[in-house]
C-alpha cells in the first residue's frame, strides 16, 4: 500500500520545504547528517529536535521516501533500530501494522508511535485455544483496539484479526469509525453474529472484502446479505463458508449479479448445488470458488427428483469460469456431480476436498486432470490409494493436508506410511505437509526427509497418543530426527507418536531455523525441553501439552524467552514456584497461570496451563477469574 | 451463565448430549452426579456448560478441567498412561465425533467422581481394556468447525470399513438421512441417545431482531428466564443503529430483575407457541413436557397477554390431563 509522497510531506507544516537532493552539496550534507545521526544515537545526550536541525530534516525526508518501499516488517523493524531519526521516519511511513500478540503491546502505545496506518493485523489467543485447551472468555478482545484506532486511524482500510474475540458492538464501532474501510478478514474469531455482519454490510460503503474464515458466527436471525446496499457494486471477495445459518439466496444472487469485480466467493454448506449454479453463471470471472454443499437440497431429494442434465449444465458453468484457480467447499458432496468440475481441473492450483467424503476412485477421476495443483487439502477417506494417485499426477504440489474422517484413536485408519511414502516420492517440491494418520513408520518419515528437502512445514499427527513405529515398535525419534536434519529450511514442526528425549536432542541440534514447534504427549524428562530451549535459537512459538517437562526445564530457557512470542505448557509438570521464578527473573514476561477449578485448591502448586509472553505493558487488566498473572 | 450462552449460541452442536450421557454414566455407576440430581446449582450450571457443543470453547471448561485433573492424578510417564474412559462410555460411542464429545464428557464425570470418590474409581478405569477409545480434550488437534462438519458425514458409525463400498454406502446413507432430517443439521443428526440441541426463536415485542436460545442447555424455567433477560437487557448500540434505518420504536426494553418474566410482575410475559400452534404462558407444565411441545418463544407485553389468559389457563389444564 504505497502512499502518495505529497501527502507525507505536506502534513509536516512546521518544517521548511525539502532541499533539492540532486547536487554534490547535498551529498556532503548527507554524510554530515549521517555523522550527526550516529553521534546522537551513540552518546544519547539530548533528544533530537528535528524541526530545528535542518540537516536532519533532509535525512528524514530521504528516509521517508525510501522507507515506504520497505514492505517486509522484519526489514522495517531493523530499520527502526538504527537510530532515533530512523525510528521516527520508519514510524511515519509504516502503513501496515502487524501485531503478533495483542497483549504484547497496548493500543495506546501503538497508535502513539505509528500515526499513518492503513492496515492492521492482530492475533490474539494462542493456537491451542482452538482445541478447547483453554477455558472460554480468556480475553483477546478487539474492543480496546477498535476504540483506539477509531480516533487514531480515521483512514483505516483493512483489518485482519486472528483468534480474537470480536463482538457485534465492535463491528458496529468499526463500521461507524472508518469511512474508507475496505477489507475485513476474521480468521478463527468468535463473539459476533449475523447482526454484526449486517452493520458492516450496510455501513461500510467502500467494502471490497468480507472474509470470514473458520470463525464462529452466531445466528441472530438477521438477513445480513440483504444489508449490502444496492450501491455496493465493488465487492471483490465474499467468504462465508463457516457461517452456519441460511442466507437469503435471492439477495445473494442479486449481490453477485451487481458485483463485476467479485473474484472470491466461498459459500456456506447451506447453499445447494442448484443455487451454486445460479451464482456461477452470474460470476464467470471468479478465481476462488467455495461450492457450498455441492448437493441438492433436502426437499428435492425427498421428492425423488433427479436432475440428469444438471451435471452437464454445471460443467458448462465451470467451464465458463476460465480464471478459476482455487476450488473448495463440497461440504455434503453428492459424488454424482463430481464430473462437473473436470473442465477446471487443468487450471486449478488449489483444491480443498477436506470436507468431501470421497473414496479413492472418485478422487482419481478428478485428480488425474490436476497437473497444476499446488495446494491440496483432503480427507483420509481417499486412503493410501488416493494419495498414490495424487503423487502420480501432482508434480507441482507444494502443500498437502490430509484430515481424518474419523478422529478416534484406536481404529485402523485408512492412510498410513504407505501414503506418506508415495507422496514423498511423487511430489518432490513439497513445502508443507499436515498429515493425520493412525499408524506411521520411521522409514517413511525418513524417506520424506530425503525426497522433499525443501520442506518448510512438517506436521505429523499420529492420532494414537504415544504410538511407536508400527512395524518396528521403536519410538518415532529417528523419523523426526531425519526431518530436522535433512530439511534445512524447516521452520515449523509438529510432533506426535512415541518420542523420547532423543528426538528433542535431534531437534535442538539440527532445528536451527525452527520458529514454531508443537509438542504433545512426548518426551521422558526435563532434558527434552532443555534440548529445545538451548538448541533452537530462532524458536518463537512453542506449544507443549501433556509432556513431562518441569521447572528445571522451564528455567533453562530464561536466556531465550524474550526472543519468543509465547510459550504454552499445559498438563506438564511445572509448578507455581517455577513459574514465579520465571516471572521474577524476567520482568517483561507476562506469566499467566490458568486455574481450572475455581472452587478447589487441590494441588495448589500444580500449574495446569502456563501461557507466557513478552509484553511492553505488564500484566493485562482484563483477566478472567481463572487466569492468574504471577 | 450468560458468558457461556454467548459463546455457544450459534454453534451447531449436540447440545444436550454431554449432560445426557453424564447422567447415563452416573446411573450406571451409582454416582450422585447428574445434571438433574445435583444439589448445588453451581455444579449443575457447570455441567450444563458441557452441553453447549462439541467443539465450543465454553464447553471446554469443565471437560478440560476434569480431564486434566484426572491426568495429573495418574500421570507418571508415557508407559503408565491409562485410558480415561470406562466401558459405559464405549457403549455410547457409536458415532465417531459424538463419541469424542460424549465420552470425553463422561470421562469428565468419571474424573470428577475420581477426585471425590477416591482411589476406587481409578482402579475401575485402569481395568478397562485398551481397545476402547480414550478421548482426551483437544486431541487429535482438530478445530471445532471441522469436527462439527465431520459429524455430519458419519451416519452409521459402528465398525465402518474404509473401502470403496463403505464410502459409497456412507454417501447414500448421508443422502437418505438428510432427506429424513431436512436441512437442519442442528437437530439430532449425531446423538445416539437423542440429546439434541433445541434452538428456538425468541422474539420480544418492540425489538425487530429476534434471537435464538438453546432450550436443552437449560435445566428449568428459572434458568431460561434469566438467559432471556440477559439477552434482551437494554438496547445495544447495534440495535440502535439498525433501528435508525427503519421504524421508530417506542418502548426501550429493560430487564427488571430476576425471573420477573415468570412471576407476572414485569410488564412482559413469556409465552410460547406449541406444536398445535397455540400461544401458551410459559411455566405451567413440567419443564420436560414444555421442551417436547415448544416451537418458539415470544416475550409479550402483559397487556396483550391478558386477553389470552383465560384461554391459556384452560388449555394448560387440558394439557396437564393429557398422557405424555
Amino acid at each position: 500500500m504505497i502512499e502518495d509522497p505529497v501527502y507525507q510531506m505536506s502534513e509536516d507544516d512546521d518544517r521548511s520545504p525539502p532541499l533539492d537532493l540532486g547536487g554534490p552539496a547535498s551529498v556532503t550534507e548527507s554524510s554530515n547528517k549521517t555523522r550527526n545521526c550516529t553521534g546522537v544515537s551513540g552518546s544519547g545526550s539530548s533528544p533530537i529536535e528535528f524541526q530545528a536541525q535542518y540537516p536532519d530534516q533532509v535525512l528524514e525526508n530521504v528516509l521517508e521516501n525510501v522507507l515506504y518501499f520497505l514492505t517486509s516488517r522484519r526489514d522495517r523493524s531493523a530499520a527502526s533500530l538504527v537510530c532515533k531519526s530512523w525510528l521516527h521516519a520508519e514510524a511515519l511511513t509504516r502503513s501496515d501494522l502487524f501485531i503478533g500478540n495483542c497483549y504484547a503491546v497496548s493500543p495506546q502505545r501503538v497508535t502513539a508511535r505509528f500515526t499513518r496506518v492503513r492496515s492492521v493485523s492482530i492475533k490474539g489467543k494462542p493456537r491451542f485455544a482452538d482445541f478447547n485447551l483453554m477455558p472460554p472468555n480468556w480475553g483477546a478482545h478487539f474492543t480496546p483496539w477498535v476504540a483506539a484506532m477509531a480516533t487514531a486511524y480515521p483512514w483505516l482500510e483493512k483489518v485482519y484479526l486472528k483468534r480474537m474475540s470480536v463482538s457485534d458492538d465492535d463491528l458496529a464501532h468499526l463500521a461507524d469509525s472508518f469511512p474508507g474501510f475496505k477489507e475485513l478478514v476474521l480468521v478463527c474469531c468468535e463473539g459476533f453474529g449475523t447482526s454484526g455482519l449486517a452493520v458492516v454490510a450496510s455501513k461500510c460503503r467502500q467494502l471490497r472484502v468480507l472474509d470470514l474464515i473458520e470463525s464462529e458466527v452466531t445466528d441472530d436471525d438477521v438477513d445480513w446479505i440483504s444489508f449490502f446496499p444496492e450501491s455496493q457494486i465493488y465487492l471483490e471477495s465474499l467468504i462465508f463458508d463457516c457461517v452456519e445459518c441460511h442466507v437469503n439466496f435471492d439477495a445473494l444472487e442479486r449481490l453477485v449479479a451487481r458485483s463485476p469485480s467479485l473474484k472470491k466467493l466461498r459459500l456456506n454448506r447451506l447453499v445447494s448445488i442448484g443455487q451454486l449454479y445460479r451464482l456461477m453463471i452470474r460470476a464467470p470471472q471468479l478465481t476462488h470458488l467455495g461450492t457450498g454443499s455441492f448437493s441438492t437440497s433436502a426437499e428435492v431429494m425427498a421428492q425423488g427428483e433427479q436432475e440428469p442434465d444438471y451435471v452437464s449444465a454445471l460443467a458448462a458453468a465451470f467451464a465458463a469460469c476460465k480464471s478459476l484457480v482455487c476450488l473448495s467447499g463440497f461440504r455434503e458432496i453428492l459424488t454424482d456431480y463430481l464430473p462437473a468440475i473436470y473442465p477446471v481441473c487443468a487450471n486449478i492450483t488449489s483444491l480443498n476436498f477436506s470436507y468431501a467424503n470421497i473414496n479413492a476412485e472418485q478422487l482419481k477421476s478428478v485428480i488425474c486432470h490436476c497437473h497444476k495443483l499446488q495446494i491440496f487439502w483432503v480427507l483420509d477417506s481417499i486412503c493410501d490409494e488416493g494419495l498414490q494417485a495424487v503423487a502420480a499426477t501432482c508434480k507441482e504440489l507444494r502443500e498437502l493436508r490430509v484430515f481424518p474422517v474419523d478422529a478416534r484413536e484406536d481404529i485402523e485408519g485408512p492412510v498410513s506410511e504407505v501414503g506418506l511414502q508415495a507422496i514423498s516420492e511423487g511430489c518432490r517440491n513439497l513445502r508443507s505437509i499436515l498429515y493425520f494418520c493412525q499408524r506411521m513408520t520411521n522409514a517413511a518419515v525418513i524417506a520424506m526427509s530425503r525426497n522433499c528437502p525443501d520442506l518448510v512445514v512438517f506436521r505429523l499427527c499420529i492420532m494414537g497418543r504415544r504410538r511407536p513405529d508400527h512395524l518396528t515398535n521403536e519410538p518415532m525419534d529417528e523419523g523426526f530426527g531425519a526431518i530436522v536434519r535433512n530439511c534445512k529450511k524447516l521452520t515449523r514442526l509438529a510432533t506426535s507418536g512415541l518420542l523420547t528425549d532423543k528426538a528433542f536432542s535431534y531437534i535442538g541440534e539440527y532445528g536451527k531455523l525452527l520458529r514454531t514447534l508443537s509438542v504433545a504427549f512426548a518426551g521422558d524428562s526435563d532434558m527434552g525441553l532443555k534440548y529445545l530451549l538451548e538448541g533452537c535459537p530462532k524458536l518463537q512459538k512453542l506449544e507443549i501439552r501433556d509432556s513431562p517437562f518441569g521447572d528445571a526445564a522451564l528455567l533453562s530457557g530464561l536466556h531465550h524467552y524474550y526472543n519468543m512470542r509465547f510459550l504454552w505448557m499445559s498438563s506438564c509438570r511445572v509448578s507455581r514456584r517455577g513459574c514465579r521464578e520465571v516471572a521474577r527473573a524476567m520482568p517483561r514476561m507476562v506469566v499467566e497461570v490458568m486455574k481450572n477449578d475455581l472452587e478447589e485448591e487441590v494441588m495448589a502448586d500444580y500449574v495446569e496451563i502456563l501461557y507466557m509472553y513478552r509484553s511492553l505493558e505488564g500484566p493485562r487488566d482484563d483477566t478472567p477469574k481463572f487466569v492468574e498473572i504471577l | 451463565m450468560q458468558g457461556v450462552m454467548g459463546d455457544g449460541g450459534g454453534v451447531v452442536s449436540g447440545g444436550g448430549s454431554a449432560s445426557g450421557s453424564m447422567s447415563t454414566v452416573s446411573r450406571d455407576d451409582n454416582l450422585v452426579l447428574s445434571s438433574e440430581d445435583s444439589s448445588s446449582p453451581d455444579e449443575s450450571e457447570l455441567e450444563l456448560a458441557l452441553g453447549l457443543s462439541i467443539g465450543c470453547a465454553s464447553g471446554g471448561l469443565t471437560k478440560f478441567q476434569q480431564t486434566l485433573r484426572c491426568q495429573y492424578a495418574r500421570f507418571l510417564t508415557a508407559k503408565d498412561f491409562p485410558p480415561l474412559v470406562s466401558s459405559a462410555s464405549s457403549s455410547s460411542s457409536s458415532s465417531s465425533l459424538s463419541a469424542s464429545s460424549s465420552s470425553s464428557s463422561s470421562s469428565s464425570s468419571l474424573s470428577r467422581a475420581n477426585v471425590t470418590a477416591g482411589t476406587k474409581r481409578s482402579a475401575d478405569s485402569v481395568a478397562v481394556p485398551n481397545g476402547s477409545s480414550s478421548q482426551v480434550v483437544g486431541w487429535p488437534p482438530l478445530r471445532a468447525h471441522r469436527m462439527n462438519s465431520l459429524v455430519n458425514h458419519v451416519k452409521s458409525p459402528t465398525a465402518e470399513e474404509f473401502n470403496s463400498v463403505g464410502e459409497k454406502s456412507r454417501c447414500t446413507n448421508a443422502m437418505s438421512a438428510r432427506a429424513d432430517n431436512g436441512c437442519d443439521k442442528k437437530n439430532g443428526n449425531y446423538m445416539e441417545k437423542g440429546h439434541k440441541s433445541l434452538f428456538v426463536k425468541v422474539n420480544m415485542d418492540g425489538i425487530p431482531i429476534g434471537r435464538k436460545v438453546d432450550l436443552s442447555a437449560h435445566n428449568g424455567y428459572e434458568a431460561l428466564a434469566r438467559t432471556l433477560e440477559d439477552m434482551f437487557h437494554g438496547p445495544t448500540p447495534l440495535v440502535n443503529s439498525l433501528r435508525s434505518n427503519g421504524e421508530k420504536h417506542d418502548t426501550v426494553v429493560r430487564a427488571t430483575g430476576p425471573s420477573r418474566l415468570l412471576d407476572g410482575s414485569s410488564e412482559f410475559v413469556l409465552t410460547y407457541e406449541d406444536k398445535e400452534g397455540d400461544w401458551m404462558l410459559v411455566g405451567d407444565v413440567p419443564w420436560r413436557m414444555f421442551l417436547s411441545s415448544v416451537k418458539r418463544l415470544r416475550i409479550m407485553k402483559t397487556s396483550e397477554a391478558n386477553g389470552l389468559s383465560p384461554r391459556l389457563q384452560e388449555k394448560s389444564r387440558r394439557q396437564r390431563c393429557k398422557p405424555i
